[in-house]
Formats: structure tokens, sequence, C-alpha cells
């Protein structure tokens, strides 16, 4: 058996250590989080613990392919290197442009900014963390001089407030919210608030919740700014040693957000929870405000970081423990990206574009050029390519056709554009259906590198597999394109290691203590103590210091401002978009794991039940949203918990897994002026019914070609393919359809089914030698049996005459054998399981039913879940 | 049981519909002591009172029953011990402990020993019990009446029986059949006159002429064969006397009866051929695809299917059992040559009444709402109701269900029930399992269970058999109603 292996876990930016272990020869690894771990000692969430399920290699995409044809490495190498070349002679290097990811490694990134900026002349390189801390970054650097997080998770622990502003933690950095959870043990008890307009999981554990109405939060920070000045905590002394610029940003803030009646009104808040929140803050040094996309993602975006830290900066809680604004980034190396420079409007090592930036990095690559102006951030450089203005554009473990805004625009950019290259770790996906080349690229577990977490920290992230097929190392990739291009010396890296180390000591090249970010203790590690870095935080641990020439910090005054597009009698609701619990991304890889896709396993909308009754839409049915944009067809989820006029819609499901329910389309393209990050939380849009005359679903051992079907979601489950079918116009044979559906030609097949005409329902089941093969369920009515029974019935070796009783039921003929929709996905726990055990054993607290059912015991982000089931069985 | 009868507190002349009720006065409602039975002599009978009362909030009902326990044949039934099993409320008799519904008599563990329930309704505190007019005056009077009953099946039989325990002394019964066959009837005289010439007067005829066997053309053979009928199940031990010495057999039928003999000759070692007089097996009881399943199912078994054509080419008989069993109909003959509407059988009413009111008919020969009864059918209910309207205490109606028509020799079981044919508005609900050779469909209208017929699997056959006769609203359960009643 091999060795447990250290690595850091693939999803968000919490950056947790996991420990892969080879289980029994031919088992799933084993993985479990690292106890040694400062990110999460040893904590997993939901999506973690479940990284064993999406090892396989189904679907990856294992061979280079040019023009859809598989090819050898070299060709397809010469391929783009010849494409690439053709264009920069013809068109010069602003003709060509990458767009990577912060799924990237900080040594591909490293290399991929250095083609570009160095050795193509041009800034034509941006990356996905654009559309996610993009804000961050820039207010970062207005207030401090340059892109550095001032806190850690330790910070957090610590706070005797902690303050999430657009941040379902629960869902989204399930780790760092346990922390904030533990951390409310404590005696005193720290507060808790949230801000949010949705009520989300995040919300079942708040002291407060500010439910501001979308986009206000400037109003709601400058109105914090105007309180603490006006009441006399303002940290005198610290505002006057380190910062600059106050009295116009507290000008700005009285004139704007003096009176607090005013701004509750504004954020649409109760005045009492406002200056609540106001005396909370006001009272507490210790105070982490933690924020995350819906402060980034808005087209005032920055403005609302720096309104943030404005607060921060004027109370002095900044560089002090448990105090200071929070970052928290989505992508496992957003941060690595932000390090190595990998933005359209930054050089490289924290260093700008401007003359000495420029010096300091041409003298240390010696490239023959250098970036001299900032190029396109992704939104603009998806416009460029549509305008023909960039004619090659290679794309790196990203998928922009489905999370870009406009994103049906970004496909018919792509499908103009000469030359799209794509590397990537699978073989299907919505860009890849563009690429003209795919070069097969390692995935998690198989590449090995580093990458930074949202509190700055560096860890590793080692292979445990084997490279499978043919794929590479994206580094790899970017260096041999680049030798192909003539650029050799520059890019004859043996190993991630020897990149790392280049980059450390750029980082430390002409530094002198001007930049925070300095790695120069990392330069000139061995191999083997490179192989073994333990994680490490960058930065001084002590002291306050900002990267500003004058050492200061700078108060930005921040004049609130509403969102772009307002909305109308056409359009308006307000369409919010976010994460769900066990998704990540466009599903790529969490889509593949069973457990992970049983908690919510559709695309939904969800929309206040009011509202609903207005635009006619009803819990369950299919909904039609609508923006000037795009649209798409998604499942209805009536929620309280959403505020009136918005509706919330998930961004993980893509062309792949759904018939219609790309949430990139609807978005507008409207962006943060300085950080170019698009404002995906706010773009008005129209509901209605989308009605249907069948419903239906189909659970199948292999997956299916569905066509013809008006609407479908295809999910994956535990050795079978679920796919949830809706259809208009003239029913099928039902028996001949799902025959052929099933593909199932032979007469004397295991074959039962059921058949009402008269309610126009068939159900059908198929078995091959006693194990279930598939079975098909449609109805005009929404009144199908549940999914889970059936879904289990899959992983028996033989169907029992008293489960075949109830195959067309869908139910077990027994009641109580359904364990009903997911809620743990940790330990697989169904709800009805849950409910029932609330009921028998009379259990009155989340603790007690993690105690009888292990639900919630692991990464608990679905606590809040479990708490709301116990209340409502006691209501 | 559910029955139509009258339920709790019947508002003021809904039984009229029936019979011109005569309400008696019996007490006041506050006389009666809540669930606690008590006698009352009305009539000149004794009946059972009991006031029924949940709870607090619960204004309660009166029934009324005989109090004669027909089982122990002792008044009794108001010291009964009130109850309720599984929402049927009932009162135990105290001898055998049987139970009785309140509401409509039924006995529920011997149908057989039901027992008469009476309208009751509460007029200013008062309650009365509805007995028919006719029945109270000739209560006092008591000059009985004529019934002549023509046939000596079982259902004659039973009509007699159940008579003679709830109204011994309202007729001079005769009963004729067997050896002096009735030859004619003047309705208008009411005389009835046999085959020897004897002319009986009646007041009262009662038809149960039952069923007679169907001719089928016999396949034509060459050489002789021996040809027996059959048309009766019970008497498998005399068909297979007959077939000693037989090596093949051709039965013709494809009835019920017609696959009882086939595989009770096969199983003795006979080569078996069916020939159908119709396109399909028991098309009067499955539908085509059920029949085809059977059919398969029988191939299998090796019996041999032969077509019964019009001209058939003559085959060697010898050697060969012929077994006529293509089944019954009802023997109308009578019937028609009075005058009685008839179709296929002897049209009946609800109350079992022909044509002429002085007229009932039961059994094989009825037809009743486009249904017949054939051999299996249980006759119970029509007795019960047919009886009590000659003992005039009738307020119960028959209805209309036919029996579960039941196949069941090893390894095959099949049965339907009701309406299978379906039609305008009728819906069909239908479940395959190919593999396991199950076949069930329901045939359902106005979301109500019409008919049923299953194969393969008839483990809920009663279950259906009861929606079906007590139209049941199924309109809710109607997606698992294929699956049994476990799966609701």
């Amino acid at each position: 058996m091999s060795a447990a292996v250290r690595t850091t876990c693939p999803y968000c930016g919490v950056g947790c250590g996991v420990i892969a272990k080879a289980a029994a020869h031919g088992a799933p690894y084993e993985i479990s989080g690292d106890p040694a771990h400062p990110a999460n000692f040893g904590r997993l969430c939901s999506k973690g613990s479940a990284l064993g399920d999406t090892l396989g290699l189904d679907g990856r995409l294992l061979h280079p392919q040019v023009e859809g044809r598989r090819a050898s490495w070299n060709d397809a190498l010469d391929f783009v290197a010849s494409g690439l070349r053709r264009i920069l002679d013809t068109h010069g290097a602003n003709a060509v442009a990458l767009y990577v990811s912060g799924q990237l490694l900080t040594e591909d990134y490293y290399v991929a900014n250095k083609l570009v900026k160095g050795y193509l002349g041009t800034a034509n390189i941006d990356t996905n963390s654009r559309l996610c801390m993009a804000s961050a970054v820039a207010g970062h650097k207005r207030a401090f001089g340059e892109d550095v997080v001032p806190v850690s998770y330790d910070d957090v622990d610590r706070a005797d407030l902690v303050v999430l502003v657009g941040s379902n933690t629960a869902w989204c950095h399930p780790i760092v919210h346990q922390r904030i959870v533990a951390a409310r043990e404590r005696t005193p008890k720290p507060k808790l608030v949230v801000v949010d307009p949705r009520r989300t999981a995040t919300c079942e554990d708040a002291d407060l919740h500010l439910s501001i109405r979308a986009g206000t939060d400037v109003w709601l920070f400058n109105g914090l700014l105007a309180f603490l000045d006006r009441h006399g905590h303002a940290d005198r002394d610290f505002v006057r040693t380190y910062t600059d610029g106050v009295d116009a940003a507290l000008a700005v803030a009285h004139a704007t957000a003096g009176d607090p009646d005013a701004v509750a009104e504004r954020c649409g808040v109760d005045v009492a929870d406002l200056t609540r929140f106001y005396s909370w803050f006001a009272a507490t040094p210790r105070v982490v405000t933690l924020f995350s996309q819906g402060v980034n993602q808005s087209s005032s975006g920055t403005d609302k970081v720096n309104s943030i830290i404005n607060c921060h900066l004027l109370t002095g809680r900044i560089g002090k423990p448990g105090a200071g604004p929070f970052s928290i980034t989505g992508q496992p190396n957003a941060m690595g990206g932000r390090e190595v420079g990998g933005f359209a409007n930054t050089l490289a090592a924290h260093l700008d574009l401007d003359a000495r930036g420029q010096q300091i990095v041409q003298s240390f690559w010696k490239s023959p050029h250098i970036a001299t102006q900032q190029g396109p951030k992704a939104v603009e450089m998806f416009e460029r390519v549509h305008r023909g203005e960039i004619k090659a554009i290679w794309i790196m473990a990203t998928n922009p056709v489905v999370s870009l805004p406009d994103a049906d625009r970004v496909r018919e950019a792509l499908s103009k554009c000469e030359l799209v290259i794509v590397s990537d770790c699978v073989a299907s996906t919505d860009t890849l259906a563009a690429a003209h080349v795919a070069l097969p690229a390692l995935g998690w577990g198989e590449k090995d590198g580093t990458v930074t977490n949202s509190e700055r920290r560096i860890s590793r992230q080692r292979a445990f597999l084997p490279a499978p097929g043919e794929a590479k190392a994206d580094w790899w990739i970017v260096c041999e394109v680049a030798k192909r291009l003539g650029f050799g010396d520059a890019f004859a890296f043996s190993s991630a290691a020897a990149i790392f180390d280049e980059h450390a000591r750029l980082s430390a090249h002409e530094n002198d203590g001007a930049r925070a970010f300095d790695l120069g203790a990392l330069a000139g590690m061995t191999r083997e103590q490179y192989d073994a870095l333990e994680p490490v935080r960058w930065g001084s641990a002590s002291g306050i210091q900002f990267s500003h020439p004058d050492r200061r910090a700078r108060f930005v005054a921040t004049s609130p401002k509403s969102p772009v597009n307002s909305p109308s009698a056409e359009f308006p609701l307000v369409l919010n978009t976010g994460r769900i619990r066990d998704q990540w991304h466009t599903m790529t890889r969490t889509g593949r794991s069973a457990r992970l896709t049983s908690h919510l396993p559709e695309p939904f909308a969800e929309l206040h039940p009011a509202d609903a009754l207005l635009y006619g839409v009803r819990d369950g049915g299919l909904a039609r949203v609508a923006t000037r944009w795009g649209a798409m067809v998604v499942r209805l989820r009536e929620s309280a918990d959403q505020p009136r006029g918005s509706v919330f819609a998930p961004i993980h499901w893509n062309d792949t897994v759904s018939s219609d329910a790309r949430v990139g389309a609807l978005v507008n393209p409207e962006i943060d002026p300085i950080s170019g990050e698009p404002e995906f939380k706010h773009t008005p849009a129209r509901l209605e019914p989308f009605d249907v005359d069948w419903h239906g679903f189909v659970l199948a051992r292999h997956a299916l070609a569905i066509d013809g079907v008006t609407w479908w979601t295809r999910i994956q489950g535990e050795r079978f393919t679920r796919y949830e079918l809706a259809g208009r116009g003239p029913k099928p044979d039902w028996a001949a359809w799902a025959r052929r559906l099933l593909a199932v030609d032979d007469d004397d097949a295991d074959w039962l089914d059921y058949r009402d005409d008269g309610a126009a329902t068939y159900r059908a089941a198929h078995l091959v030698d006693d194990r279930m093969h598939g079975c098909v369920f449609v109805s005009p009515r929404q009144d199908l049996p549940s999914r889970s029974w059936l879904s289990s019935l899959f992983a028996k070796t033989r169907i029992e005459e008293i489960d075949r009783v109830g195959l067309l039921i869908g139910a077990p003929p027994t009641a109580d054998s359904d364990p009903g929709p997911t809620v743990c996905s940790c330990f697989g726990v169904g709800r009805n399981v849950i409910a029932r055990a609330i009921r028998e054993q009379k259990l009155s607290s989340a603790k007690e039913v993690t105690a009888c059912l292990k639900a919630g015991g692991n990464c608990g982000s679905c606590l809040p879940e479990i708490r709301r089931l116990v209340a409502g069985a006691r209501g | 049981m559910n029955r139509p009868l009258p339920g709790p507190l019947p508002q003021a002349g809904e039984g009229t519909r029936f019979t011109p009720w005569s309400w008696v006065d019996i007490c006041a409602l506050d006389d009666l002591v809540p669930n606690v039975g008590v006698a009352a002599l009305a009539g000149g009978r004794q009946i059972a009172l009991f006031r029924v009362v949940a709870g607090d909030a619960d204004p309660g009902a009166v029934y009324a029953i005989d109090n004669r326990d027909l089982k122990s044949g002792a008044n009794v039934l108001s010291r009964g011990i009130v109850g309720d099993l599984q929402g049927e409320l009932v009162v135990a008799s105290p001898i055998y402990k049987q139970h009785y519904s309140l509401r409509s008599g039924h006995c529920i563990e011997h149908p057989e020993h039901s027992v008469v329930s009476y309208p009751v309704r509460v007029l200013d505190g008062r309650v009365q019990i509805g007995l028919s007019s006719s029945y109270l005056r000739r209560a006092a009077k008591a000059p009985r009446q004529k019934l002549v009953v023509i046939g000596g099946g079982v259902a004659a039989r039973g009509v007699v029986n159940e008579l003679l325990e709830i109204a011994p002394d309202l007729y001079d019964i005769t009963v004729l059949g067997g050896a002096d066959p009735v030859v004619g009837v003047q309705r208008f005289k009411r005389i009835v006159r046999t085959g020897s010439g004897r002319e009986l007067p009646y007041d009262r005829l009662l038809l149960a002429t039952g069923a007679i066997p169907v001719r089928a053309p016999a396949p034509a053979r060459e050489s002789p064969a021996t040809e027996i009928a059959f048309t009766d199940v019970q008497e498998i031990d005399a068909l297979l006397e007959a077939a000693q010495g037989h090596t093949r057999a051709t039965v013709i039928g494809g009835g019920l009866l017609a696959i009882e003999a086939a595989n009770a000759l096969l199983r003795q070692g006979l080569d078996v051929s069916l020939a159908l007089p119709g396109e399909r097996l028991m098309p009067g009881e499955l539908d085509a695809h059920a029949a085809g399943l059977l059919k398969a199912s029988l191939e299998k078994r090796g019996v041999r299917f032969e077509a019964l054509s019009p001209n058939p080419s003559p085959t060697s008989g010898r050697g060969e059992l012929v077994v006529m069993a293509a089944g019954i109909r009802p023997n109308i003959a009578l019937a028609a040559k009075i005058g009685l509407r008839c179709e296929h059988g002897v049209l009946v009413s609800d109350t079992l009444q022909t044509f002429d009111p002085r007229i009932y008919a039961v059994g094989a020969c009825v037809q009743h709402r486009n249904a017949t009864f054939g051999l299996a059918t249980p006759l119970d209910q029509q007795i019960r109701v047919c009886a009590s309207h000659l003992a005039e205490l009738g307020h119960s109606r028959y209805r209309s269900v036919t029996g579960t028509r039941r196949l069941s020799i090893s390894g095959i079981e099949a049965c339907s029930a009701g309406d299978i044919v379906g039609g305008d508005g009728a819906e069909d609900l239908v479940y395959r399992d190919t593999r396991r050779g199950i076949y069930k469909r329901l045939v359902v209208k106005d979301s109500r269970v019409i008919g049923a017929v299953l194969y393969g699997d008839v483990r809920d056959a009663n279950w259906y058999f009861n929606l079906i006769r007590n139209r049941t609203d199924v309109g809710a359960q109607r997606d698992r109603l294929l699956f049994g009643p476990d799966a609701g």
C-alpha cells in the first residue's frame, strides 16, 4: 500500500489540508482532513470529503486533439505554436490572449504569465479570478498599496464580533464557518452578524441578520463610518500615524449616509437592527469583517471593499489580533494567481505595469519584451475576441462559456475566433465544444505544485495518482509551446520546484521591503525541501506596515452607487447568482459525485412565495427566467428566505448537465470600472411559468442519449445516472419510447410496465439478471415518486421479490424505508431518516441528531438544515 | 362491509323511495342509554335499538336491527357489546360473539346469518322505526299469502330458508321443480300450471330456474369418439373416471370449465386439445391480453389449441374423449314464454323483481344490470335481498356487481370482476411484468373501479372486488391502486 499523501483541497479558497490514502487494492482513495494543516486542523466539508468519488477517469480528456481528432503531443503542440506564431507575425502580440484560472497551481500560473508578459510582450492574460475577487484586489491596492490580506484564520477564531458581508460561509467556505461557530462556544460568546439580502444557511447561526437591499453595501458601511466618527470611536492616533485621506472619506460618508434612518430606509432594514449592528461594531475592538462575492461581484465592488476597509482603518482595527477586513477567496489558488500577477492589469510578483515594475521584472527575466500597458480584463477580453481583435485565445482550466456574464455572447465570440486552444482535464465542457485544439491537463491528485489560500498560506498540492493517458502538467504544456515559439532558454524548467524557485526569487528581486510579498526565504530550496514544504504564510506576522510609498494606508472616499441596471416593468425582479453547498463551479468535478449531487440535484431558481404567487409560478414547477441577455428554464423553489423582488439562481449548471440552465447567459455584462469584476449579483430579470405537458424521470445504469425532450437535467448517481425530464407537445407511445430510450429491443427482456392512459401515466422498469438496469416514470403532473428509494436499488446485486413489487410504485411496499432527499452528504443521511429519528427518539437538538445518526458530524454544513428540522418537529 | 342501507338518523322520508314506511314511535331519544342496546317490540317483532355516541360533542346516531341472533336463534342482540370493527359499527352477539353491522345487519363472520336492519329517525326528540305498512297490516290480520318457488337449486333453497327465518308466518310456500315441471304461468290470474296439470295460485312467484349448458358444435370425427358433457367443476372426478382408457381428449369450450377440464386431463396423462368456440379463452372473464397469457401458459404445459371451424374436415376419433365444456347460460325458457322481459337472463330490478312485480327471480337465471351470474358466483347477497323483500321487511337493494371470477389451477392464477370491457368514459390501468407472467388491469370510470382483470398475481382480488362492490372513490389513490392495498 502506498503511503498517505498530504495535499491541499482543490475547491474553495479556505485551502484545507487533505490526506489521500490508497485503500485496499482497487478501492477508491480514502480522503480525510489533515489534522496538522492550520487551515482546517483535520476537518473537511461535504465537497472535500467526497473528493474520493471524483477521481475516476470517466469523462477525462486523456489525449491531445486537433480539430476534433486525436493527435500526438508533438503534432498538437506544433499546431498550437505555428498557429500562435502565424497570428503573432500577422497581427501582433495583442491578437493573442490567455484566459486562465484560479484552479491552476502557482507554478502553472507563473509560466503562463511569464510567457505572455515577457515573451509575447502583451498583458493579454486574465483569469477567472476576475469573476471572483478582483474587487478585493483593487480595494486592497487602493487602501494598502498592495494586494495584501491583512488577517488570518486565527484572527477569525479570536474575534469578538464577526461580520459576514455577502458571504454564505456555511455553504461556500464551510470550514471557516465551522471555525466561526466553534469560536462561539467561548465565553463571552462572540457575536455574529450576517449582511446578506438572502436569508442563507449562514444566518441560522447569526445573532443578527441584516437583509439589505441588493447593492446597498456602500450606504451601510458609509453609515457605519459616519456612526463611528460621530460617536467618537475613531482611533485618532492610528489614523494620524498610519493613514491618509480620512477627511475626504468622512465627508462623503456623512454626506451620503450620515442619518441612520435614511440609511435604514435605503438599505431596506429596520433602523433598530441597523443601529444594533453599528453599536456592536463600535463597542468591539476585536472585529473581523469577512466578505466575499456579495461584495466583490458588483459594479461598485471595489468601493464596497474600501467602504469596509475604511471602517477598520478609522478604528485602527487592522494588523491586530482578532481584527481586520478579510476577503475570503473562492478558488483554491486565486491567491497564487494574484501573487504571480496573472492579471491583465498587473505585471508579476505584486508589481504593476509601470516603468519601475517593467524594469524590475524584465531585468530578472532577461526577456526580449515586457508588457507595457494593461490588457483587457475578462469580460473585455472576450469582447475583443468577439470584435476579432483577439484572434487566438488559450483557455486553461476554466469554462467561460458557462461562467462569464452574457455567456451566449462568449460562445459566439469563440465560434468566430481563428484559434481556440483549451487545456483541461475533462473531455466535455461547454467551452471545449468551441476548441480547435484540446490539450489534456493533469487534474487534482495528479498535479504537483503550490497553492495559496485566503490567509496567504502557501501549501503544497502533491500528486498521489499517476498521470492518466497522455495528460501533462499545465506548466509543461506552456513551456513546450514557449520552446516551439523560440523561447526555450527561458522555459527550460525541469520541474514545478524549479519554477517555484524562480517565482520566489522574482518576489525578492529588488524588493528591499517595498513589497510585502517576498518569498525570498523560500528560494533556493532543494527538490526534497520543496517536496516537504509545510504550509507557510508569507508576509510579516507582526507590526503594521503598508506598501504605499509613504507606508501609510489610504482612506478611499466611496460614493454609493446603485447597480448599473435597475429593475423595470419588463424585468421587475433582480437576479442574484451564487453557489450551493455541494457543488463547485461548473460541476465538472463535483458533478461526478453521487453524494454531492443528491442535496440539490436540479438547477433551480429560488423565489419568495409571495413573488411566486405574483408571477404565477409554483414550487417544484418549471420556470423560465429571462433577462435582456438570455434566458433559462429551471425548477422553481419557493423560499421565504429569499427577499421579495429577488430571484436566486446557482451558477453551476451548464449545457453538459442540463438542457437550458446556464445562468451565465443571463447575467448582465456590467463591470466594476476599477476591478473589471462583473456584476453577477444584480441583473434585472423576469420570471414566468414554463408549462409542459408531461414530467418524467429516468434512472439508468448507463448514460443515455436524451434527445427530442423539451427540458432535461442529468444527475450523477451512485452506479446510475438520473435524468429529470419535462416535455411539450404530443406525447409519444410511452412504452415504445421508454424501450427505445433504455435501448431494450428484446421482447423477452425483463421489462415491467404500468400504464394509465386516462391519467397519461406510464412507468417502466428494466432488469438484467435480476439487477436494476433502468426505470422510466412519466406523468402529466408532478406527482412522480421519490427518486431516493429507486436510486438505492442500483446498489443491490439482486432485486428481491419485495423490492420488485415496489418498482413501479417507486417506493418500497412497506413504508419507512425511503430515506428521503439527502441532507448530510458526508454520511449520506436523508431527510426522512432524520425526521423519523427526531420523532421517534424525541431528539431535541442538532447535537443529539449528530450523536444518533452521525449526520452533521463531519463538515457540519448541514447543521443549519438539521436545526431547522428539529425546530420544525417541535413546532 | 359498507352497504348502502339507511344510515344513522335518516332524513325524514328517505326510505320512502322504496316502500311506503309507517314510522312506529318507540321511545324518547333520552330514554336510550348511549352505547348500550335495548330491545323494543314493534309490529310484533323484537327489535334491538342502539344509540351510539362517540364523545361529548357527538350528537350520536340510533340504529335498529332485529333482536334475534340467527346463529343461536335467541333474541339477544340488544344485550350485545357495541364496538367498532375496522370502522364499521357492530354489535357482538352475546352467544357466539359474531358481529353484526349496526348499519346493515350484515353478519361479518357468517354472512348467511345476517339480520334485518330498519330505518330509524329521530323526530322532535322521539325515536321512530320504519316498518313496511303492508307488513304491519298483515301482522295484524295475518292470513298467509301464497308463495310459489320454481326451481330447486341453491338459490331457491337459500331464499326459502332465509324467509322462514325472518318471516316464518307470512307465506304458505310451494316449491316446484324436478319431476313435475312448470309448463305455464297465467300472470293475470296468478296461476302456475305444471306438466301434470296442477294449477297453483300465487301471491308471489319466485323464479330460480338456474342455467343450462351451452352446446358448441363438436369437431367432426370419422370414427367414433366418446363424448361427455362437463358442466360443474365439482364433478371433476367423474370426468377423470370417464377419461380412463383414453389417450387423448378434445375439450370443447374456452371458459373456466373447459380449462379446468383440460388441465385435469392433462395431469391425468392425456394428450389434450382445446377447441375454442370463440376467438379466445374466457372471453367473459379475461381481456385479450390476459387470455393470450393464459393461452401461452397452457400451451407451455402441453395443451394444443384447435380451431372450431364451421365445416371441419373429419379426423379419426379413435381413443378420443370429447368433452363438451362450453359453459352455461341462464335458463330463461319459462320466463320468456310467460312474457317476462329477458335478454341474456331474466331481467330483474335492484329488489330482484322481474318485469312483473309479483314475480321475483334469483340465481343463475337472472340478469341484473347487464350482469349474469355463473357457476362460482356467491349468491348470498341476492338471497338476502330477495328474502327480505318477500318478507316485506325489505329496504335494501341489490347492488349490481358481478362476483369475482376466478381460475386457479396449479401455477396459473387468473381472476376478474366487474365490467372488464369498459367503454365510454372508462379508463384502463395496466400493470405488466412479463418475466413473472403478471398482468393486471383495472377499469376505472368516474373515479371508481368498475372492473378488474388479474393474471398471475391475484392476491389482491378481494380488495379490488370490494372496491368495485362498494363503489369506493379511488381518485386519490389511483396511481397506487394496481399495487395493492398495502401500497397506499
